[in-house]
């Protein structure tokens, strides 16, 4: 069947002999990546149907049918062939799959975006004055098409690949030239390519002759004289095809001549025409994949899903007609609209039921979706012709879920907090674990209960402070809200009769004293920054110095008021706080500064401490152990108070 | 629903089932259950609560031998509330796949002090044994009457504290081991059977959030600390870690273990759209990365029949279903190709819940239904 449509290809060239070769020739030449001469169809007229065309491409994988080594420009040409009969295979269906399978030297895994462009070109027809090609004939001039892939799909329906674009109308037919390279418009160089192709004569030996000076081409002066010496073996390509021609000439089958209409004429009547490349690598696979197939459930529609997984790029090895999908989307790269068009089909005809031969005869003719459904009928050609690969997600119409692509419409765009109930199952768990506890202690009190979280985060910073507060107040026994309130008041009562009464005091106290005092702040409030071990260590030395300087002021002044003794200095870092003191000693003292700072929910680390002439040196270094309690101040007013007490 | 918890026996009398059928009919009345008017095949259950932790059951209880052949074929849920405070509910409730009803169940249903993160049924059908997560591990017993608490795994000794329990997975190889994550850094891994701490690991430097068993004895957690880290109990001295997320400390919130090809496990972060999947062969980087969520992905669960296939769900409302390039059966070549997709890869299906879905499960005994959770809704969806 292959045979016949190149056959029939062929047949339509007005050289059929050297057609293929002088398109090849003349693609060379100028090292574009492909040509393809259209011409009218005898059976439709008014029709420009494929003629012949010659790939010039890159080549993925070249498949070696012959042990000998094949001079590039005879590789082209067998690579053209090859192309023309794997598009044969394809879309020929299974009527003679046992037969035609070994023709087909090449499948689709080999090919290359190029080259499947290349290929999808051969299913095009056009309406004259319609497409580049029907354009260009109708009006005998020739078009240059540059950016050809972003080109609106009225102007160039197959907006794939090919950059620039020309198309020349000559000799009955229209000569299309295509490259991946963007090359701006020549008209020296298309008067180069026509006036070449008419020079060219039988066969191809004189092309050197013709290689014009302004193209820089020196790989022209190798090709063209390899292109003579092969002369052999490409006639024998060329008999084959004549042989097929006749085959052709002897069927009057109209579906033949029409390539798009056959296409899909047959790919509705036939199924599975490459079901044993599908199965190959299924035996391969070892394990699991008996375990997914176990569970599908065959359906009719899964032709359509199993073209979809394609598209959206699942690579299985193991599915062997999802291999040609790696190379499916590779054309659309720069076109995305054609791949999501294609889905669409895809999915359309899903929904009609199946693909009906109707449907795509009325599409191919009339091709006003342009390319997308045109490209989409190839691939849902191809992929239906594959087996139906039962993946285990085969949609089923009892399913809740759809079948996903891009730019499916969703719900408004999400702008809350992400992740909000995963974070307080995952981090506030602590908080809310705790706060059930605190809440519940309180209640009692006349809190307003309920769960409310805000209410319920207030309340615990409430209670915190109250902490706090009660660490400060030294009378405090109950603990409830109302009696640290009262106490409280009660002690800044008191604290304003003893600021009152220190005022008056103040008066005869020594200037030296005073002088002292005031540097305490300072210190006590200082913060650090580079508190570290050795300062520690260094703080025995300082206070011990201290100390001596004391012991003398002490026996000057040792009948001044006590109190003026008391050195207490806070340094904090973090949540280290060193506490150095100097105060008279009495008894339960250092208890009592244990037990105050602990209130302040400061937890000693180690504590130095010396008594000389009943004067206490303490040095304490303890960490903090809530974050917000205790500045340094608060610690060294409490400190005070406690050493105050004895005075 | 009193037919539950009835005793009447599953013998041939046909007036008897017709009978049945009828409750049936009547419970499908009472019972909450809509169809959602947009999808015919996802079935809506209404929680008085909202809903965040979900389990199947992997078969169904004894219990339901005593309704009929269609209950012991049905899938079950156990739905656990999230309501902020200390009073919370786990809820059983089972979906009758015929009727397409689902059938609370009441007498299964028991109070659980604060929120379950995570509950899980054991993984053999017997005995019929939940396991709950909050501030300490729980085991229900979910007898033919009622749900009982059988016993509390509580591992403070000292102070009445306890670190909150993020999650915890049961070890289907080995049901006697429930290994256990916190907050408080460490992994505990139970002994179920005896109710005592087989051993206790500090997993992570931060928060550990989630856990999973890859074999008896090997288990990977995540952590606020942004890594993921293997764990084999024959050697607790090292961990492995396959995985640090990109940006340092951003936390890894949820793992999941592929239970069919143990070679690969899933992980989401915090504030991320993406699901990351790991090749524990190829620790280095991640073998996929699902990005097509719009918005931060909250639950992964993978099939538990095909090794290939994930599912995930997120605060876009969307569950989706991917299929991996089979990275496994090809080896190392292609596995780098698959990384180096540019354009990543794209899910095969999709379902809109339109909310924030913030639970999924796969059931594993059903292999066709993925239950999922958002607001006070759980939905069962037919794959």
């Amino acid at each position: 069947m292959c045979r016949a449509m190149d056959a029939g290809a062929i047949h339509e060239a007005l050289s059929p002999k050297h057609l293929r070769k002088q398109l090849a020739a003349t693609v060379r030449k100028i090292q574009w990546s492909y040509a393809i001469f259209w011409s009218p169809s005898t059976i439709q007229p008014g029709v420009l149907v494929w003629s012949d065309g010659y790939y010039n491409g890159d080549i993925k994988t070249r498949k070696m049918t012959q042990p000998m080594e094949l001079k590039a420009d005879q590789m082209g040409l067998q690579r053209s062939k090859q192309l023309r009969e794997l598009y044969g295979s394809l879309s020929a269906g299974d009527n003679n799959q046992q037969t035609r399978r070994p023709s087909a030297s090449l499948s689709p895994e080999d090919l290359t975006d190029t080259e499947w462009y290349y290929l999808v070109c051969m299913t095009f027809t056009f309406t004259l004055g319609q497409g580049l090609p029907g354009k260009a004939f109708t009006s005998n001039q020739h078009i240059w098409l540059n950016n050809a892939q972003f080109a609106d799909s009225k102007i160039f329906s197959r907006s794939l690949l090919a950059k620039t674009l020309v198309c020349i109308p000559f000799a009955g037919g229209v000569l299309e030239l295509g490259t991946t390279e963007q090359v701006l418009e020549d008209s020296a160089l298309i008067k180069q390519i026509t006036s070449f192709f008419w020079e060219m004569p039988k066969p191809v030996g004189s092309e050197k002759s013709v290689s014009s000076p302004q193209m820089d081409e020196n790989d022209e002066y190798i090709l063209c004289p390899n292109l003579d010496n092969d002369m052999d073996s490409s006639m024998a390509l060329e008999e084959h095809d004549l042989r097929s021609d006749r085959q052709a000439a002897s069927e009057n089958d109209p579906t033949h001549l029409a390539f798009g209409l056959r296409s899909y004429a047959a790919a509705a009547e036939h199924a599975q025409p490459i079901q044993d490349k599908v199965e190959e690598p299924e035996t391969v696979s070892p394990d699991d994949s008996s375990k997914v197939y176990c569970l599908t459930r065959p359906r009719e529609d899964s032709f359509g899903t199993d073209g979809l997984n394609g598209i959206s790029r699942t690579r299985n090895p193991r599915l062997g007609a999802l291999n040609w999908n790696e190379y499916l989307p590779m054309p659309f790269v720069g076109a995305q609209r054609v791949v999501t068009s294609a889905k669409k089909e895809i999915i359309s005809n899903q929904m009609l039921d199946g693909i009906e031969e109707g449907n795509y005869g009325t599409h191919n003719s009339l091709e006003l979706d342009g390319d997308g459904s045109h490209y989409a009928k190839t691939i849902a050609v191809i992929l239906r012709n594959s087996k139906p690969v039962s993946c285990f997600l085969t949609i089923s119409c009892e399913s809740s879920f759809v079948v996903w692509r891009r730019g499916l419409s969703t719900p408004k765009p999400f702008t809350g907090t992400p992740q909000t109930l995963l974070k307080k199952i995952l981090s506030d768990r602590r908080r809310w674990l705790h706060g059930g506890h605190v809440e519940k202690a309180w209640r009692p009190d006349g809190e307003t209960g309920g769960s409310d979280l805000l209410s319920e985060r207030r309340r615990e910073k409430l209670n915190e402070k109250f902490v706090v507060l009660r660490s400060l107040i030294p009378s405090i026994s109950k603990v409830d809200k109302p009696s640290i309130l009262d106490d409280t008041t009660q002690y800044l009562k008191q604290l304003e009769r003893r600021v009152q009464e220190l005022e008056s005091c103040r008066e005869t106290a020594d200037v030296s004293g005073r002088d002292r005092r005031k540097q305490h702040p300072d210190v006590a409030e200082r913060t650090s920054d580079n508190y570290i071990h050795k300062e520690i260590t260094d703080g025995r030395k300082a206070s011990a110095n201290k100390r001596k300087a004391r012991d003398m002021d002490e026996a000057e002044a040792e009948a001044e008021h006590e109190h003026h003794c008391v050195e207490v200095s806070v340094t904090m870092k973090e949540k280290e706080v060193l506490v150095k003191m100097h105060c008279p000693w009495r008894e339960y003292l250092l208890l009592e500064i244990v037990e105050s700072m602990s209130n302040l929910h400061l937890d000693p680390l180690s504590v130095q401490s010396s008594t000389v002439d009943g004067m206490l040196a303490m040095t304490v270094k303890s960490k903090l152990r809530s974050t917000t309690v205790a500045s340094p101040g608060m610690i060294k007013r409490s400190l005070q108070r406690v050493i105050g007490k004895c005075l | 629903m009193a037919m539950i918890s009835s005793n009447a026996p599953s013998g041939g009398n046909k007036a008897q089932r017709q009978q049945q059928q009828q409750q049936q009919q009547q419970d499908e009345m009472e019972s909450s259950t809509q169809e959602s008017p947009l999808n015919p095949n996802a079935f809506t259950f209404d929680s008085p609560h909202p809903v965040y932790a979900m389990a199947f059951s992997p078969s169904p209880f004894a219990v339901a031998s005593s309704c009929s052949a269609v209950a012991a074929a049905s899938p079950r849920l156990a739905l656990g509330s999230f309501v902020e405070e200390y009073g919370n509910r786990v809820d059983v409730v089972a979906f009758d796949e015929d009727a397409l009803a689902f059938r609370p169940d009441p007498a299964l249903s028991f109070d659980h002090p604060y929120p379950p993160t995570k509950l899980m049924f054991h993984p053999r059908p017997l005995p019929p044994l939940l396991a709950s997560a909050s501030d300490s591990l729980r085991l229900w017993h979910l007898g033919p009457e009622t749900a009982e608490l059988r016993s509390v795994l509580d591992n403070s000794k000292s102070s009445g504290y306890c670190a909150p329990l993020t999650s915890f997975d049961w070890n289907d190889e080995e049901p006697r081991r429930i290994g256990t994550s916190s907050i408080d850094t460490t992994c505990t891994i139970w002994d179920v059977e005896r109710c005592a701490i087989e051993t206790q690991l500090i997993a992570h430097d931060k928060e550990v959030y989630d856990i999973a068993w890859g074999q008896a004895g090997v288990f990977a957690s995540v952590s606020a600390d942004g890594s993921v880290r293997i764990f084999d109990l024959r050697d607790k001295e090292h961990s492995t870690i396959v995985y640090e997320s990109p940006r340092p400390d951003t936390p890894l919130l949820r793992l999941a273990w592929n239970k069919v090809d143990r070679c690969y496990m899933a992980t989401t972060m915090m504030d991320s759209d993406r699901v990351v999947v790991l090749d524990i062969r190829s620790p280095a980087a991640p073998v996929a990365e699902l990005q097509r969520h719009r918005a931060s992905v909250n639950a992964i669960a993978w099939a538990p029949q095909a090794s290939r296939h994930i599912c995930s769900a997120g605060d876009d409302g969307q569950a989706l279903i991917w299929e991996l390039p089979a990275a496994a059966a090809a080896g190392g070549s292609s596995e780098a190709a698959i990384t180096a997709a540019p354009e990543g890869i794209d899910p095969l299906l999709v379902y809109t819940a339109g909310a924030e879905i913030n639970q999924l499960q796969w059931s594993a005994a059903h292999h066709d239904w993925v239950g999922i959770a958002f607001s006070n809704k759980v939905q069962l969806l037919r794959v």
